[in-house]
């Protein structure tokens, strides 16, 4: 669309913003017109995932998980990368191969601080 | 020659702050540099050559190229007085110092930051450099009234501060108009150089760029009725900052009238000459009618000096208003007046601290009679006030007599009405001068001591250039009339 | 791909492991010598990586991949910037972390990060690039925040200011997106062309998304509301870092990607932002006026400098880009000076409330001269580095014809003025309840002694400072429209 108007353009932003906000209305209002409502204790619940939680909503769990959970997440995502990786390095440059290794290197680094650091003691 | 003069005192500062944690030794250093400074002025004064026109001892470097600001000073007959003004007080203004034993080390620098930035004020020939230095004289002084003064000074400090803003915005506007009214490549922000240009046609009318500069520079003057900072600044201000105060940072404001008002604005100063003759008239009056109420001793000669700049603003109107009967004299009587004023009102302030020091009052009718116990004082109150209600001899009845013959021709019933100002004068000081020094002694003044020789030192600095001008003029007037003839000339 | 242009910030990176090293190897019972060690480690290094650089790189420009990541004078002159600042921040921490702060050397390591994460983003010259560069130094920053021991304040500000960063990182990566979807590349260069010929609607979207993700990095208004806040929770020192660091980095991305790739579509921008940078000037100086303490304080003054800074960008001419780095130099040094000086201030008295700064001046003289010099120059007082950087800035923008905006900033100026003052008649004036003078160790003493030289260098004499940024401006020569 070459050559229109500046304010145009910014009309076009602002019809954005417009329609955004009334599909987002549209699409609450067709649920709350369309949606059946057959109320149950277990719907009510926060997580329908087949367990009942526990006593309460606010109860605190171990932050540990939480670190174990990064780490875990970390080398997913290492995974995520090394796929593709092994896939083409041997038809590239030979810096793509060093560039892994020091992508992993970088990674065993974290899990060494780690460890030194105690984070993986269950205390 | 002129940086030296001009960064001394800075350089001093620093000497101060590093080596004076005693207080003896602070005063010492600053002592050597304002002597070193007055010794320096003394010979760039004397060395002036009187015959040539246009600047000398001119220094110039580049100093921001993108905006071709130039580090730019010259001194010309117009403001080579005013230097060496500016030495004498410094000295005064150091040896009134002397018992100051509070904080001494940051006092005397930020004293002799003070005098650098009026230095810088007065030889700055590049409106960026002027305006730096302006807004620099601020800081000391702000700090100077308001920690070491007496009374509300904090409210006194923050009103100093507020009116100068309020006046130096306006000032910074109208040099950025002017600079922007030119095509790129010609643009300058060089005194000199726009003094040659036709500033007629700007980006806003002509005269909202002089009234910015104006309105900056009657603040500082002070002008009615933008003057009342004043009072209260130099009644809470330290005896040394009143000198300097009435000394030179007023000059600074009918300084910036004459040099950048007059020599830029020639058009613009005829046009507005009877307003400013008015408000001039009208704060030589006014003025001296408040000072006849008032019983502070210090208020008093403040609003003394509201009075006597009047003069200022009407001489330099006469020059604007003459159109073709040009009479120049108007306007060396102005300038004479800033230097006259400045040494005498500085002495009047002088004497004023003294007897404060003293007595620990300025409250006019607690005293009486204090001429048997400290004549030294007296005497240099009594020359001070004498020359300042004009008593021939003195250099105050020059410059006044110069105003009222140039101004005389050109605006009649006003220059009546401001002689009257005189009239007033003489009223007011003689009758503060009966009520101070003599008459019959309260019994609680009799333990008072006379000035030491070091008070006597600051009076005499003071009192030299007082006769010196008056018996021969021409030391001063021959300089004046060399600087002035490149500005006159634009007129008419 | 010529990596040996990238050695400095391969150094950098090098230097943060070697300082997460070291202090894995120190025991764990000595936290004054692992401070202390590691903290000297993070200064020494990036002086000597400062220092390298300026040989190394001299003469060596060039670029890497297809305009993924630009090694100019305009990105080393940023480099200087920040490596200088990262000193000066270490060295205002080492004796603010030593008490308040429970892992050093985590604290310096991420420091060092979040510098790489400013330098990368200064010489990126691709929006992918910019965008990882950015979230570097964002979470360096974001767990920085947070690092103040047993302060709830500190929790509370790295949590805002996660959420409210993860919220703009993922609008500038929409925008991202949405900026790629039609033309098909990432590069700022690449952009330009694509942008003149088809500014659509989706671009216009993109593009202001983008924008609004940047201006919550640089707190422009109506971005800003996170900085007060995470200003005032954040460990001082961090606070410096903040205000300085991340905000010089921004505007280096800023400066180039308005450049680079809005130059052409200058007209369709310049409005919308010089809008923004209006009010940013105005509800920064405005909201700072009630302020009490005096972390906040600087958060909104700094959102007022954001406001003048940005009239440089609006303006987008050869000499608004000098008077931008050149204000940005001129800050660094100001505010650094400032926060030196508070944290010397603060860390003994305790207060942060200006309150409590009364009487300051007899007790520790030299550090609120250097305080009150600071705050001149940020109002802009002549003889420091503020009036001249503000000079010049004013002065570009009026002469890109942006009057307006700069009676708007003149105006700020003045208002300003008056808050700062504020601090300083408390400092001078007031009279402390401890009359007791404060010791200003001597580490302190020469850091200060050193930025306040910088404040009045640049205020005296900006000549040298204007001439080597201008050479790193010149990099933008060839962009149309300028």
């Amino acid at each position: 669309m070459p050559g229109d108007g500046f304010a145009l353009d910014w009309v076009t932003v602002a019809v954005t913003i417009v329609v955004g906000f009334a599909a987002m209305g549209a699409a609450f209002l067709a649920n709350a017109v369309l949606a059946p409502r057959r109320p149950s204790v277990d719907k009510a619940t926060p997580y329908e995932s087949g367990i009942r939680p526990g006593p309460l909503g606010w109860s605190q769990f171990n932050a540990r998980y939480y670190l174990f959970a990064i780490l875990f997440l970390i080398f997913d995502v290492e995974a995520v990368f090394l796929f593709p990786w092994a896939l083409v390095f041997l038809q590239t440059a030979s810096y793509v191969f060093y560039a892994m290794l020091l992508f992993i290197g970088i990674l065993f680094f974290g899990v060494l601080y780690a460890w030194r650091k105690g984070v993986l003691e269950w205390r | 020659m002129l940086t030296t003069i001009v960064f001394l005192p800075i350089a001093a500062a620093i000497l101060v702050l590093i080596a004076g944690r005693d207080a003896r030794v602070a005063r010492a250093i600053a002592v050597i540099a304002v002597i070193a400074e007055l010794a320096l002025t003394g010979i760039l004064f004397a060395s002036f050559d009187r015959q040539a026109a246009g600047f000398q001892f001119v220094e110039r470097a580049p100093w921001i190229p993108a905006f071709d600001i130039n580090y730019h000073l010259g001194v010309d007959g117009l403001n080579a007085p005013l230097v060496l003004l500016n030495g004498i007080l410094g000295v005064a203004a150091v040896l009134v110092s002397w018992r100051i034993t509070h904080r001494a080390r940051e006092y005397f620098a930020w004293l002799l930051v003070l005098q650098s930035a009026v230095f810088g004020v007065f030889v700055s020939l590049d409106l960026i450099l002027f305006f730096v230095f302006w807004e620099l004289e601020l800081i000391p002084m702000f700090l100077l009234i308001s920690i070491w003064g007496t009374g509300r000074r904090e409210y006194s400090a923050m009103k100093f501060l507020l009116y100068t803003l309020f006046g130096s915005a306006f000032m910074f506007a109208a040099i950025i108009v002017l600079y922007f009214s030119f095509p790129a490549g010609e643009r300058t922000f060089d005194i000199t150089a726009l003094a040659s240009r036709d500033l007629s046609a700007l980006l806003i009318p002509t005269a909202l760029v002089f009234g910015g500069f104006l309105v900056a520079f009657a603040v500082k003057l002070p002008l009615f009725p933008v003057h009342t900072w004043l009072p209260d600044a130099h009644t809470d201000a330290p005896t040394a900052v009143s000198v300097m105060l009435a000394g030179v940072l007023l000059k600074m404001g009918g300084y910036g009238l004459i040099r950048i008002n007059a020599g830029l604005f020639p058009n613009e100063m005829a046009r507005f000459a009877l307003p400013i003759a008015v408000l001039a008239v009208i704060g030589v009056l006014y003025g001296a009618f408040i000072v006849m109420r008032q019983s502070d001793l210090k208020r008093m000669v403040a609003y003394s000096s509201v009075s006597h700049m009047g003069y200022v603003g009407l001489g330099l109107a006469s020059l604007g208003a003459s159109g073709a009967a040009l009479t120049p004299v108007g306007l060396q009587g102005a300038a004479l007046q800033l230097f006259t004023h400045g040494t005498i009102t500085g002495l009047l302030f002088v004497a004023v601290g003294l007897i404060y020091e003293r007595a620990h009052t300025r409250h006019i009718p607690d005293m009486g009679g204090l001429m048997g116990r400290v004549p030294l004082i007296g005497i240099g109150f009594m020359l001070a006030g004498l020359a300042s209600l004009g008593l021939p001899s003195t250099s105050g009845f020059i410059a006044e007599i110069l105003v009222f013959l140039g101004t005389f021709p050109v605006f009649g019933w006003i220059t009546g009405a401001a002689a009257f100002g005189v009239v007033l004068a003489a009223g007011y000081i003689l009758w503060a001068a009966q009520r101070t020094l003599f008459g019959p002694r309260p019994a609680r003044w009799d333990h008072l001591r006379d000035a030491s020789a070091v008070d006597v030192a600051a009076m005499a600095v003071l009192i030299v250039p007082i006769l010196a001008v008056g018996l021969y003029p021409r030391l001063l007037t021959d300089v004046f009339s060399v600087g002035l003839v490149p500005i006159i000339s634009r007129f008419g | 791909m010529n990596f040996s242009l990238i050695w400095p910030e391969v150094l950098i990176a090098a230097l943060g492991f070697i300082i997460l090293t070291v202090d894995l190897v120190l025991p764990r019972s000595q936290e004054r010598r692992r401070n202390v060690v590691t903290g000297s480690i993070a200064a020494a290094g990036m002086l000597a990586i400062l220092v390298f650089s300026i040989f190394y790189l001299r003469g060596r420009v060039g670029v890497l991949g297809a305009d993924l990541y630009l090694a100019d004078r305009f990105a080393l002159a940023f480099k200087f910037m920040f490596l200088g600042a990262g000193i000066a921040v270490v060295l205002m921490s080492i004796e603010y972390v030593g008490s308040r702060i429970r892992h050093p050397g985590e604290y310096y390591a991420l420091l060092v990060f979040s510098v790489l994460g400013a330098v990368l983003l200064a010489g990126a010259g691709d929006l992918l690039v910019a965008y990882i560069s950015l979230e570097l130094l964002s979470f360096s920053l974001y767990i920085l925040v947070a690092m103040s021991r047993g302060d709830r304040r500190s929790a509370e500000a790295s949590t805002k200011y996660i959420l409210l960063g993860a919220l703009s990182s993922a609008l500038m990566l929409y925008g991202i997106s949405m900026l790629y979807g039609p033309s098909g590349t990432t590069s700022f260069r690449g952009l330009a062309g694509f942008l003149f010929y088809n500014f659509s609607p989706t671009v216009a979207v993109g593009f202001a998304l983008f924008v609004a993700g940047l201006g919550f990095k640089l707190s422009v208004v109506p971005f800003h509301l996170w900085a007060p806040d995470v200003y005032e929770g954040a460990p001082t020192p961090v606070t410096a870092h903040i205000s300085v660091l991340s905000k010089a980095a921004a505007f280096a991305l800023a400066l180039r990607f308005f450049i680079e790739a809005g130059s052409p579509t200058h007209e369709r921008w310049a409005l919308a932002l010089a809008v923004l940078a209006a009010l940013t000037m105005a509800v920064g100086t405005l909201t700072a006026l009630p302020q009490r303490n005096i972390k906040r304080l600087m958060a909104y003054s700094s959102i007022a400098q954001v406001g003048f800074v940005l009239m440089g960008i609006v303006a987008n001419t050869p000499l608004a880009t000098d008077a931008v780095l050149l204000h940005l130099a001129g800050y660094a040094f100001t505010n650094l000076a400032a926060f030196m000086a508070i944290i010397a201030l603060e860390h003994r008295t305790g207060n942060e409330e200006i309150a409590g700064f009364a009487g300051l001046a007899a007790r520790a003289p030299f550090a609120a001269m250097v305080l009150s010099a600071a705050l001149f120059s940020l109002a802009g007082l002549p003889f420091f580095a503020g009036f001249v950087t503000k000079f010049y800035l004013f002065t570009a923008t009026a002469d890109a014809g942006y009057i307006w905006l700069v009676v708007v900033a003149v105006l700020g100026s003045l208002i300003s003025l008056y808050y700062y003052i504020m601090v300083m008649k408390q400092m001078y004036m007031g009279t402390a309840a401890d009359g007791k003078p404060l010791a200003v160790s001597r580490l302190t003493f020469a850091t200060l002694l050193l930025l306040f030289a910088g404040i009045v260098a640049i205020g005296i004499y900006p000549a040298p400072f204007a001439e080597a940024l201008e050479s790193a401006t010149a990099v933008f020569a060839p962009f149309a429209g300028r």
